[in-house]
């Protein structure tokens, strides 16, 4: 029998409720009623008091993964058996402080661990699951929002026209489409992190395309420290940041306007704001996915420890404000 | 009499690309009339009406379709898009001509030759036409809201919104984490909303049906109770329906 298929089955409550059923018949068998009660006040009380105790000790420590639950469980277990054991050997629960394991201690011990620790793997394969489907919904979503086909499509349309009038910047036109697709489609692909270095790439290949096809209508500067480009940020979630200040904020403005973006690091954050003098949120509700999806993935990803706003600016245009773990 | 053109798109390399197309395929055009946006367009059309209006549907400023709107039955319009199913729509209706981007050279020498026949003729009222292209450019379902709070923006997945309910001139919307007011009327709502999550229970109110705990009903009165909330909404007469027993 294979790992994966061992621990499936003491995933199982059943089996250990199994296990529980067979050692009082056989506590019945031997013994009688009597025999049969104790044991199912040792088995079921230690289970009970055992899965208070681990609750308790998971209050703890500040992020509880599986190693540390397992660890509680077993604790839980001693703790649970002991003192079930001790009660009820005992005339008085002082008394019980001070009695050994014996076998009853032992087989109780051992049915409340099993029964913890398979609730425990239980769950953690629950958890795991249900974060992988999020992780693939997320990324289909990613995928589907990116790289929209009228962005290339117009793209194109320019580059065939540069092949006309001026070939050398069809050339240069056709270079940032292509590093853009390069290095967007395969990071859709992974989910996961890219580094700083690697989205800006991305972000420098885009902007120069939209730059070309808005000639003075897009201005951008970019404030981005070296030391810090080896830090990793959601991949594609500054793009999407971009996008929108060039999409609805500044091509939707006649005269167009200019883009700024500045990462900075205050103690042990990262934070990446994304400014534009553009047309401001225009509409009150969307179809988009952009936004509401980049908000999804830092928080499947980062929890708490991250936060996306976004503020109005003065006189117009709007403040994307992006903050992470730096790490 | 040279006929005229007018080009309204806001990317000047794909301005130039048309505007050497067309010269190429319709040398008595005159073409040297360009707009970059819609409210500039508007001005120039104001200034003198072209005999035909090139028109990219994503301008800044007015968009294309409302440009189209004011110049409706005055001179013949040709869409020019990236979006192929704005061309199929108003193809269908074949009242205007259209041009999908990347331009095809063979593909626009049609739209010249269909023009040049439509010349003599007066131009076409594009009001159903452009209603079906608006219809057509909403069919997505609205995924989330927006609305300020201060200097805040805020964005609320549609799925976190527990009810909307018209309030005075604004449209109040519930969510989990509070409430927000936006201006969009529950008639307009209801057009981006996925019926099967959100009902209507009231003239104005619409539910998030994910968050409906149970119906109540006394005499006439029917009201709903919401999952983890105090307040109880009333469902009016002709909306009842959804919670009769069949």
């Amino acid at each position: 029998m294979n790992s994966s298929r061992i621990s499936r089955l003491l995933a199982n409550r059943w089996t250990a409720w199994v296990i529980a059923g067979l050692t009082i018949l056989v506590a019945y068998a031997l013994g009688g009623w009597s025999q049969w009660l104790r044991w199912f006040v040792l088995l079921a009380g230690g289970h009970w008091f055992a899965d208070g105790v681990s609750r308790v000790l998971l209050l703890f420590p500040r992020q509880a993964d599986l190693r540390m639950t397992l660890l509680a469980s077993v604790v839980a277990s001693v703790i649970g058996a002991w003192v079930v054991t001790g009660i009820f050997s005992a005339s008085n629960p002082w008394e019980a402080m001070n009695t050994t394991f014996d076998f009853a201690g032992m087989a109780t011990f051992g049915f409340c661990a099993l029964m913890l620790v398979t609730t425990a793997l239980r769950e953690d394969a629950d958890r795991r699951t249900t974060s992988d489907r999020q992780l693939v919904e997320l990324k289909l979503h990613a995928l589907q929002s990116q790289i929209e086909p009228h962005f290339i499509y117009n793209t194109l349309a320019n580059v065939q026209q540069l092949v006309r009038s001026a070939p050398a910047d069809a050339d240069r036109m056709l270079s940032s489409l292509i590093q853009y697709l390069k290095t967007t489609i395969p990071d859709v692909r992974a989910g996961g992190k890219a580094t700083i270095k690697h989205e800006l790439d991305r972000i420098l290949s885009y902007l120069e395309i939209m730059q070309m096809r808005m000639g003075k209508r897009l201005q951008y500067s970019l404030d981005v420290p070296e030391n810090m480009y080896k830090l990793h940020v959601p991949p594609l979630g500054i793009l999407t940041l971009v996008e929108n200040a060039v999409k609805h904020g500044i091509d939707a403005k006649p005269e167009g306007g200019s883009l700024q973006i500045i990462v900075t690091r205050p103690e042990r954050k990262l934070v990446i704001r994304v400014l534009d003098n553009g047309a401001g949120f225009g509409s009150e509700v969307g179809g988009g996915m952009g936004l509401a999806n980049l908000r999804e993935r830092i928080s499947t990803q980062y929890g708490e420890r991250a936060m996306l706003s976004l503020n109005h600016r003065k006189p117009s245009g709007v403040e994307a404000i992006l903050t992470i773990p730096a790490e | 009499m040279t006929a005229t053109a007018l080009i309204v798109e806001d990317e000047p390399l794909l301005r130039a690309a048309l505007r050497q197309h067309l010269a190429e395929l319709w040398p008595q055009l005159d073409v040297s009339r360009e707009a970059a946006d819609g409210i500039t367009a508007i001005k120039m059309i104001g200034e003198r009406l072209p005999d035909v209006l090139f028109l990219d549907i994503h301008v800044p400023g007015l968009n294309g379709l409302e440009v189209a709107r004011l110049v409706s039955g005055r001179c013949h319009v040709v869409f020019v898009t990236a979006h192929q199913r704005h061309a199929v729509t108003a193809f269908e209706e074949g009242a205007v001509d259209f041009v999908v981007k990347p331009i095809e050279r063979d593909r626009l020498a049609v739209t010249v030759a269909r023009l040049r026949q439509r010349l003599t003729a007066a131009p076409v009222e594009l009001t159903e036409v452009l209603r079906l292209i608006e219809k057509s450019r909403r069919p997505e379902n609205i995924r989330w809201i927006q609305a300020s709070v201060g200097a805040q923006i805020r964005i609320v997945p549609v799925e976190d919104v527990i009810y909307f309910q018209s309030d005075a001139k604004y449209t109040k919307v519930v969510t989990k984490r509070g409430e927000l007011h936006i201006r969009r009327s529950i008639k307009e709502l209801l057009e981006g909303l996925d019926p099967n999550d959100f009902w209507q229970i009231h003239r104005g109110t619409i539910v998030n049906a994910k968050c409906v705990d149970s119906v109540s009903r006394s005499s006439e009165q029917m009201r709903l109770r919401l999952v983890g909330r105090g307040e109880k909404l009333s469902v009016s007469e002709p909306y009842q329906f959804r919670f009769r027993r069949q």
